[in-house]
């Protein structure tokens, strides 16, 4: 009781996310969810309240919150959309409005090469297979989600389990460690910081100032700092496309 | 009022002085005003130059043709595009019963937008690198091409929608081959740039044309990438639907495909949105490949002031008008390709010869051997393509497969 006490801001909304996203998932027939839509409205509401942390100029912190509120509910709307082809385009704008979050962070390259692969490329793959599926119109399985219960649960779950790392290392007013992509573009307050913070080796090239948030410093970065594991994930490309073309059935004399 | 700005002696930021002086007139920050004026400029130059373009495009079939084309609007048919443009704004706008109503809508919205904000990053006249006022929306942006990419392959979405949404199967087939085709052409299009990128050290536009412009007419990027600079015209050609391109509007086979649906205004965006992807490829290759504004005697790097300015918008707007009539005058010269044909140049033709030069740039640049390589490996490749792919079949199987079509025609 005594954690929930405390933790209830963190609790509340992820009771009330489930609850309207579970609400939502389709089912049946179409029903009224305007109440399922406000309690969502409420939750995401209630998070943004908690981590709202105004710091920097207000057009930054606008764009912030812009982007990241259209990338939630975007992604709600994903999930919860009747209409595959609507879901598939839920994923292009969640994809657009994280392309706009790094942008935020000074990430130029990843942003657009983000909107490239994913929005320029995969997503249109999907359209394509949708459209080829769906020429007898919505069928059965579109219209139902298979357990949306479980799912949602999960999902949310792992949602909590996040915020709840992410929020007290906020209130300690110490840096999350640096991971994953947001270390190849250090951000200019975290350049000077010494480089035991995180795991992986200080990028020694990326961190100058000239260099920071171009393409010559992520280059240098990846192909310097990063060169193992780029050749290891290129490898691995590699290797799952021979593999696709392996896989492939052959084309028998003239057909397909 | 103070008109002083403006008769700065011999200063090569006359047009920024303007710029700021207008900015001041109607009180807006510069910061925000330069933008908004050269977005208005561009905009105001590519809706009137895109009804123009038309006209040029119908005058030039007619050419080719041996008709006389447009010429009961105005002089000559000048007016035609005014005449064509309100019967645009003025026909019953159409939205059938059967379609997904918010996608129909939206479909060509995207596809005017998309266009449009590929513009920003591409150079619209004399750019510099250092102090001064460049003729580009969003100067001075590190990933630049990248940005260009990545706005464009946006565009096929509204042709996909477009189709989609139109619940026709004729429009539905027009979405299915634009995604494939768009999507594989994206590929080349990307790997010829990257040997320029790797010639100049950069992908920002402006430090293209200012490697190109430093080294004099023998600097343009055409002489050491000709390879690069095909694979680039006709990929390009390809992702915006031109002729021999023109799959997805195929009309022998789709009626009008993906915009079969549209009339009005919604079909003049899509036709506004495949113009100005002319105009962003005809730029391209201007800026990529044959120097930008540099011309030499005429606008070098070193001309300064106003008559400079003056010299240098207008040889960029030479180059691009040339690149368009190239491509205005290809679409009456080549039969429409077949899908399998099409797909197979850009897989098994293009993109093994773009893979191909970027190597060899990749080698040259590494090696610090001469550029003179540059034109030799690319004239190697495509002689090594062409001999690869010339297959002489023995005339008895060719013979029998002309037997086998005649009867699959049959049913």
């Amino acid at each position: 009781m005594q954690w929930l006490k405390e933790h209830w801001l963190l609790v509340l909304p992820m009771v009330l996310g489930a609850f309207a996203v579970a609400r939502l998932m389709p089912k049946g027939e179409p029903r009224s969810s305007l109440v399922a839509r406000l309690v969502g409205l409420c939750a995401v509401g209630i998070v943004g309240g908690t981590l709202l942390q105004p710091a920097g100029s207000v057009l930054n912190d606008a764009l912030f919150f812009l982007f990241s509120g259209v990338a939630v509910l975007g992604a709600i709307l994903m999930i919860t959309h009747r209409n595959p082809a609507y879901s598939a385009l839920w994923f292009a704008v969640v994809t657009l409005a994280v392309s706009g979050l790094f942008l935020l962070q000074s990430a130029p390259f990843l942003a657009s090469a983000t909107v490239i692969v994913y929005a320029g490329a995969i997503i249109v793959t999907f359209l394509f297979v949708l459209m080829l599926a769906q020429q007898a119109g919505i069928t059965n399985y579109d219209q139902n989600s298979r357990q949306p219960g479980v799912a949602t649960f999960t999902g949310f779950v792992l949602l909590g389990a996040l915020l709840f790392v992410l929020v007290p290392s906020k209130e300690q007013a110490a840096p999350a460690p640096i991971t994953g992509f947001v270390s190849l573009v250090p951000k200019a307050s975290q350049v000077a910081q010494p480089p035991h913070q995180s795991g992986i080796p200080q990028s020694t090239s990326a961190t100058t100032a000239e260099n920071f948030g171009t393409m010559r410093g992520l280059g240098r970065s990846l192909f310097g700092d990063y060169l193992f594991a780029v050749e290891l994930a290129g490898t691995l490309l590699l290797v799952a496309s021979i593999g696709a073309i392996v896989i492939a059935p052959k084309r028998s004399s003239g057909k397909l | 009022m103070n008109f002083s700005p403006l008769l700065a002696e011999g200063s090569s930021d006359a047009v920024e002085n303007l710029l700021h002086w207008l900015c001041g007139l109607v009180g807006i920050p510069v910061q925000v005003g330069v933008p908004l004026i050269l977005i208005l400029a561009t905009l105001g130059t590519i809706l009137g130059a895109c009804s123009y373009a038309i006209w040029l495009e119908r005058k030039l079939a007619a050419w080719i043709q041996d008709r006389v084309g447009p010429n009961r609007v105005g002089w000559a048919g000048l007016l035609q595009p005014i005449a064509d443009g309100a019967k645009f704004l003025l026909k019953e706008d159409i939205i059938p019963a059967h379609v997904d109503k918010f996608l129909f809508v939206i479909a060509p919205t995207i596809s005017v937008f998309t266009t449009m904000l590929a513009l920003s990053v591409v150079p619209l006249g004399p750019t510099t690198l250092g102090e001064g006022f460049s003729f580009i929306i969003a100067p001075k942006i590190d990933i630049g091409i990248v940005f260009l990419f990545s706005v464009t392959s946006l565009a096929v979405y509204g042709i996909i929608l477009g189709g989609w949404s139109s619940n026709n199967k004729y429009s539905a087939l027009g979405g299915l081959r634009s995604s494939a085709q768009v999507v594989s052409y994206e590929i080349p299009l990307g790997m010829s740039v990257i040997g320029i990128a790797l010639m100049a050290g950069s992908l920002n536009l402006e430090t293209v044309i200012d490697a190109q412009a430093k080294s004099g007419l023998f600097g343009w990027n055409i002489w050491y990438q000709p390879l690069a600079a095909l694979i680039f015209f006709l990929a390009a050609l390809a992702e915006s639907n031109r002729l021999p391109f023109d799959l997805p509007e195929c009309e022998q086979e789709l009626i009008g495909g993906y915009h079969t649906e549209y009339s009005a205004l919604k079909f003049g965006m899509f036709f506004l949105g495949e113009y100005t992807h002319v105009f962003t490829v005809s730029f391209l290759c201007s800026v990529l490949f044959l120097g930008g504004w540099h011309f030499p005697y005429i606008a070098e790097l070193e001309s300064v002031g106003i008559l400079a300015t003056v010299l240098k918008i207008g040889v960029l707007l030479t180059k691009v008008l040339a690149v368009i009539v190239v491509i205005m005058l290809l679409r009456w010269c080549l039969p429409r390709f077949r899908f399998d044909q099409l797909m197979g140049l850009c897989w098994k033709a293009m993109i093994p010869l773009s893979l191909g030069n970027m190597v060899c740039v990749m080698i040259v640049r590494e090696f610090e051997l001469s550029w003179f390589w540059l034109p030799v490996s690319s004239f190697a490749l495509f002689c090594t393509a062409g001999v690869l792919g010339f297959k002489p079949a023995p005339v008895t199987a060719r013979r029998s497969r002309s037997v086998e079509q005649l009867i699959a025609g049959h049913h």
